[in-house]
């Protein structure tokens, strides 16, 4: 396994209330291997992917938990060991590329900045590297391009960059959050299969967050289904779409409009989702759950397995009294 | 093209266009496009981003001033019309905008933002019990509570919030809604429900809407006809149902086979690999023959040189696409 997360647990400590967004999640990743979460906005899967690397200010954050990347532990080394993790191991894609660059550097000076501060290379070198690693997600002229300040860029471009700038570190993990939300559609797709040939080339693994579940049925080889700060499901692409095993990731498949048509009302989930700063007892869908029981709210959750690689936090799915 | 009845809103060769760089130059986003609303029908407009889309709808509300072109109004060209005239018929139109959080005053209450239009809309003045039953039953249409009109708009989540823009483009009874992107902020679930309540009240007031979105599974649920833009002209247009099995411009396959969808097929070929990989060709402007033509795969030399108009499709009659090549390629 190239990551190892165990029991995660991330609040923010406020003045008058204790937030809390991850509650508890566990989950592997192996090399090579792309990984979707799926969740909607305020389910906790950003604070996730962030703490993993502990970027995120404490005070006010608190994370507890394992998290072991190639056996090293991020979570309790010292900072020092974890920056040269987070500089040459890890590479993040953001959602908004505009936001990513600074609009007053020219382009080249900001892909070159981590090989000469990490990799110790001298500029031309480095200049190189950063022109070849443009090429390699597809700009043209990449050798005059990247003398372009950001605005100059449209927005794919400019997230081909952004792939650029971390590829150039060779990472062997990415984590990508919401990466292609703010793009077209066929930008999206183009953007989607450079990051999969990529991953076939060099091998790297892919954490990536989306609350879009075409993409994850497509592109992802595994899924993660997280609300309110937990895992409701975890399975391989295929099956969970074939058989969602949980009321939240059916309720999910069911409120997205297809292009097929022919359907006078969408599905939409009752209610809304519970405060994070309040405590939850049980599955924390129960209160909006068509097949919720006593059971749900007595039982503490649990991700347990059902089936090959697939696992689910419903216990009346687990114990057969839900059928689809 | 058959169209029973003249439209309710027809947006004639509306040319938009916007200083450029340089003081001499005006870059061009709407080259002279024509889109008529019939009553009761709600029409999508699809596109990626700059395309224009968004600038034709507020050109329609009268946000955007148009270099040339008719905004006729059940057969009144409203951008000739003047004072009050052109007041009662922009009450007519009205806008729900792609983000709540910024569509709404944050000083205001949802009863004050609410009584603000609803005023607007009447040429007396209204008495504040008179106002306080309408908002009721604005708010009542959009499903939230009455007594949600005493809260300011950061109470509100991003679903509800889209519920008071509706609330507030409803007050002065207007029978066209112009809905630029209004659910791409929103989450699935709630996107779902809001797109119920807009698709709901069309049916229950008779409104007839222009329904912007770049995205297409939104525009299948909520639209009958659809048009397709492409860098600020229509290049395709249709029911909706048969532009969705059997699009006519390459523009429009290549957008639907680029939306992620979920399918359950073993050995389905992913959706992000059905469309040729690299940068959109020919980002930069191309000045003769069809605009798509150089990220087209179907172009023939022709392309390049004529551009093409949007006619009706022949062996089509119900079709308007703008490609040379519409009649003999067969896209799916």
């Amino acid at each position: 396994m190239l990551l190892s997360v165990d029991s995660l647990f991330t609040s923010f400590h406020l003045r008058n209330a204790v937030v809390r967004a991850v509650r508890g999640v566990s989950f592997d990743l192996a090399r090579g291997e792309i990984l979707g979460i799926v969740g909607e906005s305020g389910s906790g899967k950003t604070v996730l992917a962030h703490s993993l690397l502990r970027l995120l200010p404490s005070p006010p954050a608190r994370i507890t938990g394992n998290v072991r990347f190639e056996e090293r532990e991020l979570l309790t080394g010292d900072e020092k060991e974890l920056r040269s993790i987070r500089s040459n191991s890890v590479g993040m894609i953001f959602q908004d590329p505009s936001a990513s660059f600074n609009p007053y550097m020219r382009l080249v000076d900001q892909l070159i900045e981590p090989l000469q501060l990490h990799r110790k290379m001298g500029r031309s070198e480095a200049v190189a590297k950063a022109v070849a690693a443009l090429d390699e997600t597809g700009i043209p002229d990449a050798a005059k391009k990247i003398n372009s300040y950001p605005h100059e860029f449209s927005g794919g471009m400019l997230q081909r960059a952004m792939i650029a700038m971390t590829l150039v570190m060779r990472p062997q993990l990415v984590l990508a959050d919401e990466p292609t939300t703010a793009l077209d559609v066929t930008v999206q797709a183009q953007l989607l299969r450079l990051i999969r040939d990529l991953r076939d080339r060099y091998g790297m693994s892919v954490l990536f967050i989306t609350h879009n579940l075409g993409i994850v049925a497509g592109f992802c080889d595994r899924v993660l289904v997280m609300y309110a700060g937990v895992l409701l499901e975890s399975a391989p692409a295929a099956a969970l779409f074939r058989a969602p095993a949980h009321p939240y990731t059916r309720a999910l498949m069911q409120s997205v409009p297809e292009l097929t048509g022919g359907i006078d009302k969408l599905y939409s989930i009752p209610g809304v989702p519970p405060d994070p700063a309040a405590p939850v007892d049980g599955c924390p869908f129960f209160p909006r759950c068509a097949f919720g029981s006593d059971v749900c709210v007595t039982t503490p959750l649990q991700l347990d397995t059902i089936g090959d690689q697939h696992a689910t936090a419903c216990i009346r799915t687990r114990c057969g009294e839900i059928t689809w | 093209m058959v169209k029973p009845g003249p439209p309710l809103l027809d947006l004639q060769d509306i040319t938009v266009s916007f200083p450029g760089i340089r003081r001499s130059e005006r870059s061009v986003v709407l080259h002279g496009v024509s889109l008529s609303l019939e009553k009761g029908v709600t029409v999508g407009l699809v596109g990626e981003s700059g395309c224009g889309k968004t600038t034709l709808g507020r050109a329609a509300v009268g946000l955007q001033k148009i270099d040339n072109g008719k905004i006729c109004y059940d057969g009144t060209d409203i951008t000739r019309l003047q004072g009050n005239a052109l007041r009662t018929a922009r009450r007519r139109i009205q806008m729900v905008f792609q983000n709540p959080f910024a569509s709404l005053n944050p000083r205001m209450t949802v009863f004050d933002a609410i009584a603000e239009a609803v005023q607007a809309g009447s040429d007396a003045h209204q008495r504040k019990t008179v106002l306080t039953d309408r908002i009721s039953s604005i708010l009542e249409q959009v499903g939230l509570d009455a007594a949600m009109m005493r809260k300011f708009p950061h109470e509100f989540s991003g679903g509800q919030r889209q519920r008071i823009a509706i609330a507030r483009a409803l007050a002065v009874n207007p029978s066209v809604i112009i809905a630029d992107e209004p659910v791409s902020s929103l989450d699935v679930s709630v996107a779902a429900q809001i797109l119920n309540l807009l698709h709901g009240l069309r049916e229950r007031l008779g409104l007839t809407m222009l329904f912007v979105s770049h995205d297409l599974s939104v525009v299948r649920f909520i639209a009958r006809y659809i048009a397709v833009m492409y860098r600020g002209r229509v290049v395709e247009y249709g029911q909706a149902e048969s532009i969705f099995t059997t699009p006519r411009h390459p523009y429009t396959a290549m957008l639907l086979q680029a939306v992620p969808v979920i399918s359950t097929e073993p050995g389905a070929v992913p959706f992000f690999e059905r469309i040729p990989a690299g940068e959109a060709a020919g980002a930069a402007a191309q000045q003769q023959g069809c605009p798509f033509a150089p990220r087209c795969q179907y172009k023939h030399d022709e392309c390049l040189k004529v551009e093409p108009v949007l006619e009706p499709v022949r062996g089509d009659d119900n079709r308007l696409c703008a490609c040379l090549r519409a009649g003999e390629l067969r896209l799916t």
